[in-house]
């Protein structure tokens, strides 16, 4: 023998292994002779390798045939229930009971399919990492004023080139900022408005994105005056610039100001931070003096942290920074803290909660539904006993037969799962429409390798779990029962085994019915809080003037003026008024502010508030009453504009010496008590960041500013003719009618420029209830797998008692015979079902007491055991386990004893 | 042979019908002599001119069949060797294999008529 056909021994005696067993030892030596015969018989050496590829077909192909044939013949059966054999005869005895297999199969298709669904949407949106280099070593950093009670705090111009330059925990660090983000693309069709962001230079390096062409920011560009580079987004450069490669290193026309176009984004790329509802459409460098912005906390930080360094290692180090700045700039960092939080918990902070919690609902669905499932096969098992024993008596194995009925559950969840997956395929299309902006980080929801297998797994471990009982009970047949005895060794374990499940479906029940009420609940009373202003009838219109032909501000205020003449003057409109930010408009204007000639109130000096720039009769439109003083008027018109200077070097305006109307402030009541407890805040003054002093002449109501579910915060107005700016929002008040206030709105802007476009046309209702966009949809979700799983349970109650009702037929005659009256036996049934009742509100109330944390951050002004709402429940549940008792009760009632000693 | 055996012989080899290629050609082989594994292939190989030059799996697979339908049996020539373990054609086999011919036949004159050959 050669030494080459050897080890082609070897490789054929390991191939040969795709053969059963006893084929292989029976013939084994007979093959590898045929092939070393062949092999010998070869002379030319390309004629092997075809040898040793027809040998593999062959072996391949005839091992198939073998397998196949001692399948038919009376082996003995292979163990594993996926076994072909077994596969098959499982299916022959599905189809035999089709009504059955198909509930179980449509049942199985029901849960698992949601619960793959919605884990695709966790998966997209809590699981998957950050579509960023090494995203886990990215973090947020915010200052932390414990003191004002703000856990996450922008920050101020001059405290993060500080952060910068002393942290050494961190690869780097960007900053970025929404301020003058506006911008309006001309020159290429109709004007256009774009959503910016100011990087720092090094922002996306911090990230690890690429540009998908062109390069990123040059430090020098992310300097005064040499910021006029831009990069657009995947998005716009398509749609706007006709996906024309040659725009990198040209011009375009923002705010009527030449940028070039140094780069564009990868497509799907998607900025952190920023409004949800619009995704960036262009990145610019910052390109100011931040290092001078004292006391203006405008900015968003992203870190990367060092390899090898923690988090708690980098929190350390941010704090010891934190302290340092404090000491160099005592009167304006005292009591500034910092934090930082993994940027993905940051994105998902909002919604993670909820998400989770809509999980937890599914997968209870799933499980009261594998319960039901688990109670079909058992009564399935029992209405096969007498077939099962007789293949018992002819010689069939128990563990055989054990596994026979596996396979045939497992075939149930898989087919059940499978199917289910092909929905859930089918809802993940459509459902990134339903899911509320800025909850999936790309949208775009796609069953990934992790999503399959979770339904995969859930298929398999619902299929053993719950299909392992009613096969191992078929070990306790007893083969010499007598044949008319079906019914009675297994009624009593097994009722027993049944009516935990059924406890169990009941304690889970409650658990979601509460959740979901209660969910419902907090709903309601979002919508019903009062935002503190009328929503109804305002309809607004966002605005950015390009700075270029509207940089000074005495013309953006002409501008704002001229419009609101002009819709005043318009028919149909009530009321006009003018305001930078939109109250619960998911931004805000926060800034510091320095008290003059009061006594400090009790905590530090500076405190920091909110502030808007309104009209004159923005309060009277949004239906916000006055306290005391006066509201703006046009005597407050200045000329020298505009007031508050964000650093000390900032030049003072002209005319500021001149005689003219004073500088004043209205203030909400959350401030006046914040800042002058006690007294009437009318009279005092304060600066804003480096303002003259401003004079609060009126004291306005609260209303909510930021989220509706916030406590209002201190507030303070300025007025447009004092403060003006050039992005403004219009809003009109026209009676109800939207479409046509909107008309209005554009028809006023197109006499006014042609040339600017609205950004924005939107009715504040809906502005404000696109804000109870996740938990209008956790409502929705959580009510749909509350009621069916009330009807599962319903099922399943209705099930049990009946089966019961019928194995202990035998059980009944016997004491209708002794004595014992129908409408006892009915009660003694109806009480059995009301203990179970009893069980599962117990375990549900268990339930609910464990949830009631996690319920309590997503719920808003209902507390998680809310009495009303239980009693509810609980009413609920009692009222069905009674109805589903008392049916097949009143058919027991009916019963002849006679009957049942014939049936046996 | 009596009737009464010869029926059945009959009946046996009808129940196994059809037969696939391969088989036929195995028993083809056995026909005339009893032969091992290796001489089965060679043979075949030598009477189709080369055109069928079986593979182990193939081979063996059908052989399984032939044994298992007892239309063929083993005879361990010597104990020594299990690689020249010897393969017999047996009495049903054999009916089998006329009937499978005469149908071939059959075809063949059919061909023969339609000018297919």
């Amino acid at each position: 023998m050669s030494p080459r056909a050897s080890a082609a021994d070897v490789a054929y005696a390991i191939l040969l292994h795709v053969y059963p067993r006893a084929f292989r030892r029976r013939f084994e030596a007979e093959m590898l002779d045929l092939l070393r015969a062949r092999h010998a018989a070869i002379i030319r050496p390309g004629a092997r390798l075809t040898l040793w590829i027809r040998t593999v077909i062959d072996v391949v192909r005839s091992a198939w045939r073998v397998r196949r044939d001692s399948g038919r013949s009376t082996a003995p059966a292979t163990p594993s229930p996926f076994s072909s054999d077994h596969l098959r005869d499982g299916w022959r005895q599905l189809r035999r009971r089709p009504a059955v297999s198909a509930a179980v199969i449509f049942l199985m298709a029901l849960t698992i399919g949601s619960a793959t669904s919605v884990f695709a949407v966790v998966n997209a949106s809590l699981l998957q990492p950050l579509p960023f280099r090494d995203s886990e070593r990215l973090v947020a950093l915010w200052e932390y004023r414990p003191d004002r009670g703000l856990l996450r705090n922008t920050i101020s111009g001059h405290e993060f080139p500080e952060w910068q330059r002393r942290s050494r925990a961190f690869e780097a660090m960007a900053a970025f900022h929404f301020a003058g983000a506006d911008f309006t693309l001309t020159g290429s069709g109709e004007p256009a408005p774009l959503s910016g962001v100011h990087v720092s230079a090094n922002f996306f390096d911090v990230l690890g994105v690429t540009p998908a062409l062109g390069r990123t920011f040059r430090p020098e560009e992310d300097t005064p005056g040499r910021g006029d580079v831009v990069i657009l987004s995947d998005h716009v450069w398509r749609s706007r610039l006709a996906a024309d490669a040659g725009v990198i290193g040209r011009p375009i026309t923002l705010n009527d100001r030449p940028y070039t176009v140094i780069g564009i984004a990868p497509s799907g790329f998607r900025s952190p931070g920023g409004p949800r509802d619009r995704p960036a459409d262009l990145w610019t460098p910052i390109a100011e003096p931040i290092h001078l912005m004292v006391g203006r906390h405008y900015l968003f930080a992203i870190g990367r942290l060092k390899a090898g360094v923690s988090l708690e290692a980098a929190r350390a180090d941010l704090a010891s920074v934190a302290r340092a700045v404090a000491d160099a700039y005592p009167n304006d960092n005292r009591n500034h803290l910092s934090t930082a939080f993994p940027l993905r918990n940051e994105l998902t902070r909002e919604h993670s909660t909820t998400l989770w919690l809509i999980f937890a609902a599914v997968l209870s669905l799933l499980l009261i539904g594998c319960t039901n499932m688990a109670s079909l096969l058992i009564a399935q098992g029992l209405a096969r006993a007498q077939e099962l024993r007789v293949r018992l008596a002819l010689g069939a194995s128990r563990s055989r037969i054990a596994i026979q009925l596996l396979t045939e559950h497992l075939l149930l969840t898989g087919t059940g799962g499978a199917i289910g997956v092909v929905g859930a395929v089918a809802v993940t299309r459509t459902l990134p429409a339903a899911i509320p902006a800025g909850i999936l980080p790309d949208a775009a929801l796609t069953i990934d390798v992790r999503v399959l297998a979770f339904a995969l797994v859930l298929s398999i471990a619902t299929g053993l779990v719950f299909g392992i009982a009613p096969a191992l009970q078929v070990s306790r047949l007893h083969l010499s029962d007598a044949m008319k005895q079906q019914g009675r060794t297994i009624a009593g374990g097994q009722s027993k085994a049944r009516g935990l499940l059924v406890a169990a479906q009941i304690a889970l029940t409650l658990v979601l019915v509460a959740a979901a009420l209660l969910t419902l609940e907090s709903l309601l009373r979002i919508r019903l809080v009062e935002p503190g202003f009328r929503t109804g009838a305002i309809v607004s219109a966002d605005i950015a003037l390009p700075t270029s032909r509207y940089g000074d501000p005495a013309r953006q205020r002409a501008f704002f003026s001229s419009m609101i003449e002009r819709l005043s003057a318009t028919h149909g409109i009530n009321n006009v008024a003018v305001v930078n930010l939109l109250p619960l408009a998911g931004s805000r204007s926060t800034v510091a502010v320095q008290l003059d000639g009061s006594p400090p109130p009790a905590s530090a000096e500076d405190l920091i508030a909110n502030f808007r720039v309104v009209s004159t009769r923005y309060f009277q439109t949004m239906g916000i009453p006055l306290r005391t003083g006066r509201e703006f008027s046009a005597g407050d018109a200045r000329r020298s504009l505009p007031l508050i200077r964000y650093f000390p070097r900032q030049p003072i305006p002209p005319f500021f010496n001149d005689a003219q109307a004073a500088p004043v402030a209205i203030v909400n009541e959350a401030m006046a008590w914040r800042v002058w407890p006690g007294q009437s805040p009318i009279g005092k003054r304060f600066r804003v960041i480096f303002s003259p002093v401003v004079t609060v002449v009126g004291v306005v109501a609260d209303t909510r500013n930021d989220a509706i579910r916030e406590a209002p915060r201190p507030e303070f107005y300025l007025s447009d003719l004092q403060e003006p700016l050039a992005h403004m929002n219009v809003i009109v008040d026209a009676g109800g009618d939207a479409a046509m206030a909107a008309d209005l709105l554009r028809g006023a802007l197109r006499a006014e420029d042609p040339s600017i476009p609205a950004r924005r046309i939107d009715s504040m209702a809906r502005l404000i209830s696109d804000a109870a966009g996740v938990p209008r949809l956790a409502s929705m979700l959580l009510g749909a797998f509350a009621s069916v799983a009330v009807l599962l349970m319903v099922a399943g109650v209705y099930s049990l008692v009946t089966l019961t009702a019928s194995l202990r037929r035998h059980e009944f005659a016997v004491r209708l015979a002794l004595g014992a009256t129908p409408s006892a036996l009915a009660g003694r049934m109806i009480r059995q079902s009301l203990m179970l009742a009893g069980l599962g509100t117990l375990g549900g109330a268990a339930g609910i007491l464990g949830l009631s944390r996690a319920l309590r951050t997503i719920l808003f002004e209902v507390r998680p055991m809310e009495p009303s709402i239980l009693f509810v429940v609980l009413l609920l549940i009692v009222a069905v386990v009674l109805c589903a008792s008392v049916i097949p009760a009143r058919r027991l009632r009916s019963l002849d004893p006679t009957t049942l000693f014939l049936q046996g | 042979m009596s009737p009464k055996t010869s029926d059945s012989l009959d009946t046996k080899a009808r129940a196994v019908l059809p037969l696939t290629p391969v088989m036929i050609h195995i028993l083809l082989a056995l026909v005339d002599e009893d032969r091992h594994g290796l001489g089965v292939a060679e043979h075949i190989e030598a009477f189709t001119g080369g055109r069928l030059a079986l593979g182990p799996g193939t081979l063996y697979g059908a052989v399984k069949r032939l044994l298992d339908l007892d239309l063929i049996h083993d005879v361990d020539a010597d104990g020594e060797d299990p690689r020249r373990r010897y393969y017999s054609i047996t009495p049903v086999g054999r009916r089998a294999l006329q009937l499978e011919a005469a149908d071939l036949v059959t075809v063949l004159n059919v061909a023969r008529a339609k000018k297919v050959i």
